[in-house]
């Protein structure tokens, strides 16, 4: 694609120092998204795909863990380098990021309405209220007055398609269902008009036909706003539903990535693959469900060889000597396997 | 760092080690307790001087090096007042609260895992008595017992239970609803037994962390009973009743009454912090 | 309506309690003698025989016990607590005399609690770790662990000995005539009148109970706001906030505090026990003439109804905290509101 990337992350590791040793939590990571596009990135708990996500909006407690090598540019300039008051100016209107478990993410005393102006008064104050293409929707900051705030709060109520706005945004946070709160914090996070919104695991905590309609919901308004998404989920099939690229993650490291269709028809690293046999599907009625054996390795003894090798169908000696490296296998496929090297 | 061979003094001794309040709480704690024994064995044996004998030292003589705490009005050693009183504080409030956690801990497990009529007498009745400030319904019992540290741990026993009944029984109804209970029940054995092999053992170490703080309030409380000359037994000494017996000395003898005062304080601080450090504890138990 | 069935459910809760308080000094008094003439009068049953007929007939006490029980509630509702020898006069009117000083004592140890205990908390939880937190902690963990008249002795050196700040004692100044007793307290009734040097002779012999007891209770206040607030801080909806892109001090202070004060209503509650408790030894060093004060010169005349009567009246007192609290709670947190 042409232009700048919304996001460059490139050779990024993350140690976490614990009591018990040091836990190479990301290692070596280098990924890229473009503006408009839906990047998902995939692997099992613990894989550190969460603190990639952390790490990109800033929000990662630094005491316990630390930024070994690498840097993250955002439209450019690399968020590393700056100090904590200049990271929070990019927080929220710059990039977002939605959480979990949308229960506990509201503000429990505060109604829905007053949270989402909150976000809108913050959006304005950093003059991010003018007009922009295709970012209309939301309003901008040139109209002033309450009743043109309470307006705004309804726009973003209809953005996310929540039924009967006047009403929620007059109710506090208990009295709406999870799936209604997690498309509340959608919305506040794509009012403040960022370019990159991390989402990371939005969908697990809710029942299966709400995790269909967020997630649509979330694909839709990618266009209609004008930003990118980085999909943090364990759930590969979640992440077919919506992304255009995948990025496989295990043991702090991005071992495949291709656009979806690519990946899903011809998957290359063998944990890839065995993600796929993992998945139950109707068309492989009657067939085992076949799940990878062994486990996760202890990220604290991190062998000099390729990590997932102690599980792998196809290990090779060379994989137990050297780690293979993320290399492109052909056009926008990459993959990180000895196999192919 | 397994210290001990046998399961339960490893537990307890974790328990104790767990941070830095509970190591110093333990150490004030178990030195007041050991004050404590070593006085009620040997009376006053080693003490600097006889605590009840009068005109060991000149009247009203300040602090000094022959009489660390001073002198009182009758000649006799402060110091050694103090520390011949220790046991009475000591043993009480262990007492009390060590029957209070037992009976406690009995009634409240056994309605908070039969529920029922017995649950909701149990409830209505803390609720009754929690609406009576302690001391003042301690007060109302001793005064119809009659002056004596007895009688005053009389009123405090019956008084002190439902703070723990309470306790139990919340603890009761959050452990009962988990698996292993369940599995229990299931295979069959009686109710006591689950009770007593399943339930008790794990309410039992909250309880614990709140005991510990308690002892502080049942040293304050007894403290103020024997203030206000509820178990008077001159010419023995008792903190309490030491202070309000030489609260008018206060501009001119400060060390009579203050000294007392402050070590009622200093005991009560040692439990709190390690009340406090188990608490911490507990829930870090509960976390992990 | 949500609101309205939780008041009314709270206060049938609370006439219960009242009534098993009821039955409990009532249980009391006929533990101390088997004669329950005796009971009701105390010693004056031996010194006015006529009175003491006239009370046996007036409360039946000659009748079996579940009648006694019976007229004891009715004379409980109609205000009648008995005869106090000590005082010379019914109980119900001594402790009218006396409970308005009490009640000064308390709403000033209450404002001085808050005032105190809750920039302390937040200190200890915005500093949390830091050389402030620490500092406080040692504060009020003296604070909580001082017996009540240890805490009074100190402020009595201090601000009286050392640096003749306030009086040592008393309700006024030796000298200053009390105001006309409109409403029975004196602080209100020196207003009514106009009198602003009696009112502030009153207001700095208040001031030293009420620090006393303030210093006692504030730890409560602030242990538990500390708490509060460190837990609120790893919520998920504070980490919400930082991805808004709030600064910290608006997390803190919007977002944190007004959910970390939440409990601190609870706790309201629980102060007042712990205030009743103190202010009988506050009272009596600083000889505030209050319902604390009034108790211990029961106990040690050994005035039975007196000593049973005030019982009766404290519990009623916190019964109506709690219920007050409940209901504040109830305000305070939309959660409780509308279940």
């Amino acid at each position: 694609m042409e232009g700048k990337s919304v996001l460059n992350v490139d050779g990024l590791s993350i140690a976490y120092e614990l009591k018990t040793g040091t836990v190479r939590a990301v290692d070596n990571v280098s990924m890229s998204i473009e503006p408009n596009e839906l990047v998902a990135v995939v692997g099992e708990s613990g894989c550190g795909k969460t603190t990639l996500g952390l790490s990109i909006i800033g929000l990662l407690p630094s005491p316990p863990a630390k930024y070994v090598s690498g840097e993250v540019n955002f439209n450019g300039k690399n968020l590393l380098s700056l100090a904590p008051d200049e990271m929070r100016l990019y927080r929220g209107t710059e990039i977002a990021m939605i959480f979990q478990e949308p229960m506990t993410s509201l503000n429990p005393v505060f109604k829905i309405g007053n949270q989402i102006r909150e976000a809108i008064k913050l959006r304005d104050s950093r003059g991010k209220g003018g007009a922009t293409s295709g970012r209309d929707t939301l309003g901008s900051s040139s109209r002033n007055g309450a009743n043109d705030k309470k307006k705004q709060i309804i726009d973003v109520l209809n953005l996310v398609r929540i039924p009967d706005p006047e009403r929620v945004a007059d109710r506090y946070p208990f009295e709406l269902s999870g799936g209604m709160r997690q498309r509340v914090m959608i919305g506040m996070a794509l009012a403040q008009k960022p370019s990159l919104l991390i989402a990371d695991e939005p969908t697990t905590a809710l029942d299966v036909t709400t995790q269909a309609q967020v997630l649509k919901l979330m694909r839709g308004l990618m266009e209609e706003v004008d930003t990118s998404i980085l999909l943090i989920t364990h759930d590969l099939a979640v992440a077919s539903q919506v992304a255009d690229k995948i990025a496989v993650m295990y043991a702090g490291q991005i071992v495949e990535e291709a656009e979806v269709l690519d990946l899903f028809s011809h998957p290359l690293h063998p944990y890839t693959q065995g993600l796929l046999a993992c998945i139950p599907s109707g068309s492989k009625e009657g067939m085992k469900l076949k799940p990878i054996q062994g486990s996760t390795p202890d990220l604290r003894n991190i062998p000099a060889a390729c990590k997932f090798a102690p599980r792998c169908p196809c290990v090779m000696k060379r994989c137990v000597a050297t780690k293979p490296e993320l290399t492109v296998k052909e056009g926008s496929h990459r993959v990180a396997c000895y196999l192919y090297q | 760092m397994t210290r001990f061979k046998n399961p339960r003094t490893q537990y307890f001794y974790e328990l104790l080690s767990y941070n830095n309040e509970t190591k110093l709480g333990s150490f004030f704690v178990a030195s007041i307790a050991v004050l404590a024994i070593v006085v009620a064995l040997t009376g006053d044996g080693l003490l600097p001087y006889n605590p009840i004998k009068q005109n060991v030292g000149p009247a009203l003589d300040a602090p000094s090096l022959q009489h660390l705490f001073g002198t009182d009005i009758l000649g006799r050693d402060v110091l050694s007042r103090i520390l011949y009183a220790t046991p009475n504080d000591v043993f009480v409030s262990f007492l009390v609260v060590g029957v209070s956690l037992l009976v406690g801990a009995l009634l409240g497990a056994t309605a908070g895992y039969r529920g029922g009529l017995l649950d909701e007498a149990l409830m209505r009745y803390t609720d009754i008595i929690f609406a009576i400030p302690a001391l003042v319904l301690a007060i109302s019992i001793a005064v119809i017992l009659g002056p004596g540290i007895i009688h005053m741990m009389y009123a405090l026993l019956i008084i002190w239970w439902p703070p723990y009944a309470r306790l139990a029984r919340g603890e009761t109804l959050r452990v009962s609803h988990q698996n292993y209970i369940e599995a229990a029940k299931a295979s069959g054995i009686g109710s006591f037994r689950i009770l007593t092999r399943h339930v008790l053992p794990n309410i039992l170490t909250p309880m614990i962390a709140y005991a510990s703080i308690d002892i502080g309030s049942v040293v304050i409380i007894y403290a103020g009973l024997s203030y206000l000359g509820l178990s008077i037994r001159p010419p023995l000494p008792e903190w309490g009743a030491m202070v309000s017996a030489y609260q008018d000395y206060l501009v001119s003898a400060p060390w009579l009454p203050i000294f007392p005062a402050l070590v009622i304080g200093i005991v009560v601080v040692a439990f709190s912090i390690l009340g406090d450090g188990l608490r911490d504890a507990v829930e870090a138990a509960r976390m992990g | 309506m949500g609101l309205l069935s939780f008041v009314l459910r709270r206060l049938g809760l609370a006439v219960f309690v009242l009534l098993g308080v009821a039955i409990i000094t009532f249980i009391l008094s006929r533990s101390i003698s088997s004669n329950p003439i005796v009971a009701w009068l105390g010693r004056a049953a031996s010194m006015y025989p006529d009175l003491a007929a006239a009370y046996a007939a007036k409360y039946h006490l000659n009748d079996p016990l579940y009648m006694q029980f019976y007229y004891y509630i009715v004379g409980l509702l109609q205000g009648d607590l008995g005869y106090s020898v000590l005082k010379g006069r019914p109980v119900a009117v001594a402790i009218r005399e006396t409970l308005p000083y009490t009640l000064q004592i308390a709403f000033f140890a209450i404002v001085f609690t808050l005032v105190i205990g809750i920039p302390l908390g937040v200190l200890a939880g915005k500093y949390h770790r830091k050389a402030a937190d620490y500092g406080i902690r040692a504060f009020y963990l003296a604070g909580v662990s001082s017996p009540a008249f240890l805490l009074a002795l100190f402020l009595l050196i201090v601000l009286t000995y050392m640096f003749r700040l306030l009086p040592s004692g008393g309700a006024l100044s030796p000298g200053v005539s009390a105001p006309k007793p409109f409403t029975g307290f004196i602080l209100i009734d020196s207003l009514l009148e106009g009198n602003l040097s009696t009112f502030l002779d009153a207001l700095t012999h208040v001031i030293m109970p009420s620090l006393a007891l303030a210093l006692g209770v504030f730890g409560y206040v602030t242990r538990v706001l500390r708490a509060s607030i460190l837990e609120v801080m790893r919520t998920n909806y504070i980490r919400s906030a930082r991805a808004k892109g709030l600064d910290e001090n608006t997390i803190f202070f919007k977002h944190a505090l007004r959910n970390a004060m939440i409990p601190v209503v609870t706790l309201a509650s629980l102060l007042v026990t712990w205030l009743v408790t103190g202010t009988l030894f506050a009272e009596t060093i600083f000889t505030y003439p209050g319902v604390g004060q009034y108790l211990v010169q029961a106990l040690s005349a050994l005035d039975y109804p007196s000593i049973l009567a005030i019982t009766l009246v404290f519990a009623g007192i916190i019964v109506a905290s709690n219920l007050a609290a409940d209901i504040l709670y109830a305000v305070v947190d939309p959660e409780i509101r509308l279940h």
